[in-house]
């Protein structure tokens, strides 16, 4: 998704402004005029003066794309788009069930969701995402010594 | 629609792959029913250390984990859950099953959550199984200092409100809060000396020795080599004994007359919970490896001092360290509303 | 020259050369896997170290952390997912030569200069360590301080095409650096609740999730026009880095200094090391303009500096027992634990012990050379590997590492958070580097300088009160007040760029 310079000046300068007025409510040091809030108002701070650059930069070129929203690549492109989708849902259920299900089978099925949907067959998909998955949790686990996310699969090879 | 036809087909196949795993499970799940305690402990331990690696309790979890593995016979895995201040670490501890499997070495973190209302989180979310060591605190300062004694210290800090500078910690902090434990006996107000934070110890004694802040209340044993190369001297010990490794360094009752003693801990515990004939297991394997040269010899020349508690007597201690804490930021809450 | 030759035959020892070697296979394999540090691969030997004798206990310890510095270029190179936070400063240079096919020189490269940069470090370390150790120990707060804003700075050269966009990253990384509890009250920031950000947001998923995320966003959103990567050539690998050395061995000795200074210094880094060298060369290089799009000359610098500040952050770690890092913090332990206590005197004490671990300290480099010929070899098979094999693999490895270092689920939550945020910062012409100098400095910075206000009672002319301090200080506004003088003086004649460009419209893919 590409903004326009002015409208990501502005964007800018808006979050700069929240991250001000919230700093606002942190305490001061006791006998000091400075506390928590300080470092975080100055990189704020800069953050204005980028905005307002940028919001100004925009308003010179005055042309029509300084505040438009420009259609992503991927939206002439359903089979990306989908692709895409898949992977925010792969992040968003390690996330969720990752505890719950465990990596190994968690691996294994966005694995095997992915090489189907990207027009893999369907043993050459069931054997990658299988390995792939394997390898990786023998990898972390029994040579590295490393946790991966555990479930009912976990530590039975 | 030959491409609907062929995501149906794909979509089958996900989910009878997604069956045979599901069947799997079911099948390997079923035996672990009949695991008790009698052969505990059967399969790989997980010890998670609530800090980063690197840090002083990740070293002696790794000593100790490391000697434990012969004693129980099954490898023992460390997991680093580090960041949010050991909390979310301990918590994990503390909300594993306890079933002998997931045990943590922890660290005296766990007496100031509460007192401080960072967590509900205190001892009693724990079983402990044995504590290792101690690290107690002390007080150093620049070797060309114009205190000799910790006596000249204490007097010049009262003597000089708001002029001298104490570091060591963040504030609400571990030696932070054996430094305020200090100036409470002492009966003096810790704001009257400007705390300098730094990100823990042994960048504290360093802020001593690069000349800024006028003493440091961490442990000596983050000041060794500056002590031996003769950068930093030490002026008191914050332990009811002078150290082995500072036989010449007084403690603060005999330099000041005040009863405060301030010392990190560590120690294994299991979660809540944790059955007694598992602990009787572990309790023997642990204070055998706590105990022995090979698990001692090293922390003591780094200045711990070793010191063994078995679980009714660490229950004990962690109780008493908490009200300890407990009555610290309470005397200080109490202070800053005057 | 006694001791040198009884050194030697410690050395020798069967037992200690095969620890040199499996130790370094297995930092090999540690860095080459993002989210597993070099520090991780440190911590997980130590204890196997309790049944080795000191020395190989040492070259453990030592080869296994010059190796996961290095081994983590890697998957920098061949999948824009630097292997550890040491490599994130030259990773798009390496990326891109990789998809022009040169996968072989940038492998080469790094191991080349990285063997350099330690064996420099050394050096140093042999003839130096006590000296610069003093030297060490005359930094507090004030001069941490400057030294940091002096590292922000290379912000700006390492800011791109767009000098405000750069900067705007930059202050964004410095803000997150800002999340969670605060040092010096204790006061929670930015945190909403969630204990896990009380720490902070931790930095290895968030480095994963800022390089590798949009990188594979990218890939599977224009599946198609991404085809195949360019063949790797492996022959004239060597060759070229010769020639590369040929030409910018002022480069490499310049990143060679800097990172052992830095490494030194407590609390410096091979991260910032890294980041350093590669602005600096920046600066001093006579074709600038080619920086971020695959030029060797930063990698030169870069792999240089981190390996040098490995060996550097030795030298307080070795003379006072002061860590420079996290990994020199676990070697100090292993010292203690095989009764070698560091200190001042460890020199007259443990001589032979300490000159056999200079010599690990060179084969632990030289070995580099071997394993980059076989990290080639690794590399022709990943990169024949088809995309869409390997990038939902890759997918599943980010999340496992981002997992991986504290175990904690909330680490997906932030490569999610910052990886979607990347994105959309490299589709409107954003660079990444600023952001991430931001979130490895901006602590650095803070904390020195709540320090250095909290030390002189709020006075900031006290920023000035030392001397190593002033000089910083002064050096630091001369070069953040040259370039935005000029870029006033060029605002005035010119009109402003126009807004929407269609020129870099993916980033630095």
């Amino acid at each position: 998704m590409k903004i326009g310079d002015g409208l990501l000046g502005l964007i800018i300068l808006a979050f700069g402004a929240v991250v001000i007025w919230h700093v606002r409510g942190f305490p001061n040091m006791p006998g000091h005029y400075f506390g928590p809030g300080l470092f975080p108002s100055l990189s704020a701070t800069g953050l204005i003066v980028c905005g307002g650059f940028l919001l100004l930069r925009g308003m010179r070129a005055a042309g029509p794309g300084a505040f438009a929203f420009r259609a992503p690549s991927w939206c002439g492109n359903p089979h990306g788009a989908v692709s895409g989708l898949m992977m925010l849902a792969t992040i968003l259920a390690f996330i969720f069930l990752g505890e719950e299900i465990g990596f190994q089978i968690l691996g294994f099925v966005a694995l095997l969701a992915f090489y189907l949907w990207l027009g893999r067959g369907p043993v050459k998909a069931v054997a990658v995402a299988a390995g792939v998955t394997l390898a990786l949790d023998l990898l972390f686990r029994s040579v590295l010594h490393v946790a991966v996310p555990s479930g009912p699969l976990t530590g039975l090879w | 629609m030959p491409f609907l036809e062929r995501l149906l087909s794909r979509r089958s196949l996900c989910f009878a792959g997604a069956g045979i795993v599901g069947a799997v499970a079911a099948i390997a799940l079923a035996p672990g029913a009949a695991t008790a305690a009698d052969n505990y402990p059967s399969r790989p331990i997980t010890v998670i250390v609530p800090y980063p690696a690197g840090g002083g309790t990740d070293i002696v979890a790794r000593a100790l984990t490391g000697l434990l593995e012969k004693e129980l016979g099954v490898p023992i895995n460390v997991v680093n859950k580090g960041g949010g201040g050991g909390i979310p670490g301990q918590t994990a501890v503390a909300n594993a099953k306890p079933d002998g499997y997931t045990l943590g070495v922890i660290a005296s973190d766990i007496s100031l959550y509460k007192p401080q209302g960072l967590a509900n989180l205190t001892y009693a979310d724990m079983t402990p199984i044995g504590q290792t060591n101690e690290l107690a605190g002390g007080v150093t300062v620049i070797e060309n200092s114009p205190y000799k004694t910790m006596k000249e210290l204490a007097d010049a800090i009262k003597a000089k409100p708001g002029e001298l500078k104490a570091t060591g910690a963040s504030p609400g902090s571990n030696w932070h809060v054996g430094f305020s434990g200090m100036m409470l006996g002492l009966g003096l107000d810790p704001s009257t000396v400007i705390w300098v934070p730094t990100q823990g110890g042994t960048a504290g004694q360093l802020d001593v020795a690069a000349g800024n802040s006028t003493f440091a209340t961490a442990s000596l044993s983050e000041a060794s080599a500056l002590i031996e190369a003769k950068k930093l001297r030490p002026l008191a010990v914050m332990a009811k004994e002078r150290l082995e490794l500072y036989p010449d360094v007084p403690t603060l009752k005999e330099s000041l007359g005040i009863d405060w003693t301030f010392a990190l801990w560590h120690g294994m515990v299991g979660p809540k919970g944790l059955p007694d004939d598992i602990v009787k297991k572990l309790a023997p394997a642990v204070e055998k490896v706590a105990t022995s040269e090979a698990f001692r010899k090293p922390l003591r020349e780094r200045g711990f001092r070793l010191v063994y508690r078995d679980p009714a007597e660490f229950r004990a201690f962690m109780a008493s360290d908490l009200s300890e804490m407990e009555r610290v930021f309470a005397a200080l809450a109490k202070l800053k509303q005057n | 020259m006694d001791k040198f030759i009884a050194a030697l035959h410690l050395v020798m020892e069967p037992a200690t050369l095969a620890t040199l070697v499996a130790s370094s296979l297995f930092g090999f394999a540690v860095g080459c896997l993002p989210g597993l540090t070099a520090t991780m691969a440190v911590a997980l030997l130590v204890p196997m170290t309790f049944f080795m004798s000191p020395i190989a206990a040492i070259t453990s310890i030592v080869a296994a952390s010059a190796m996961a510095i290095f081994a983590g270029d890697i998957p920098g190179a061949l999948l824009r997912m630097p292997g550890t936070p040491a490599s994130a400063a030259y990773v798009d240079d390496s990326y891109e030569l990789t998809k022009r096919g040169e996968a072989g020189l940038v492998i080469a490269a790094n191991a080349a200069f990285s063997a350099i940069g330690g064996i420099f470090g050394t050096a140093v370390l042999i003839v130096a360590a006590p000296a610069l150790a003093d030297f060490a120990l005359d930094f507090s707060a004030y001069e941490f301080f400057w030294l940091g804003v002096l590292g922000l700075s290379c912000a700006v050269f390492v800011a791109g095409d767009d000098l405000v966009k750069g900067l705007a990253s930059l202050m964004l990384g410095l803000l997150v650096s800002t999340v969670g509890m605060d040092y010096t009250t204790g006061h929670p920031r930015f945190t909403f609740g969630i204990v896990n950000l009380l720490e902070g947001v931790s930095f290895i998923p968030g480095l994963i999730g800022m390089f590798a995320l949009p990188e594979i966003l990218r890939s599977l959103l224009s599946r198609g026009e991404i085809t195949h990567v360019a063949k790797v050539t492996v022959r004239g690998a060597w060759r070229k880095t010769w020639e590369a050395g040929k030409r910018y061995w002022g480069q490499a000795a310049g990143g060679s200094v800097l990172g052992t200074i830095v490494g030194a210094l407590p609390g410096g880094g091979a991260d910032t090391a890294a980041w350093i060298s590669y602005a600096a060369a920046k600066k001093m290089s006579k074709e600038p303009e080619k920086w971020g799009k695959g030029h060797i000359e930063g990698i030169v610098a870069g792999s240089a500096a981190n390996n040098a500040a490995l060996s550097g952050a030795w030298i307080p770690a070795i003379v006072f027992a002061i860590p420079g890092d996290t990994i020199t913090a676990i070697g100090i332990g292993v010292l203690y634990l095989k009764g070698v206590n560091p200190g001042p005197t460890v020199f007259i004490n443990n001589g032979e012990l300490f000159y056999a671990v200079f010599i690990i300290f060179i084969l632990a480099n030289l070995i580099m050379f071997p394993l980059g010929a076989l990290a080639m070899r690794i590399a022709q098979i990943v990169l024949r590997i088809p995309r869409d094999l390997i990038l939902p693999a890759l997918l599943v490895l980010s999340m496992t590492g981002a997992y991986a270092i504290d175990s904690d689920i909330f680490g997906i939550w932030i490569l999610l958070a910052l990886g979607t945020t990347a994105y959309f910062m490299e589709e409107n012409g954003f660079p990444i580097a600023p952001m991430v100098l931001g979130i490895v400095l901006g602590e650095i910075v803070e904390q020195n300088f709540m320090q250095a206000l909290i030390s002189s009672n709020g006075n900031v002319l006290g920023l000035f009160s030392r001397p190593i301090a002033a000089t910083l200080g002064v050096a630091t506004i001369i070069v953040w007040a040259v370039p935005l003088m000029r870029l006033a003086w060029s605002r005035r004649g010119r009109p402003a760029p126009a807004s929407v460009t269609d020129d870099g419209n993916r980033g630095p893919a």
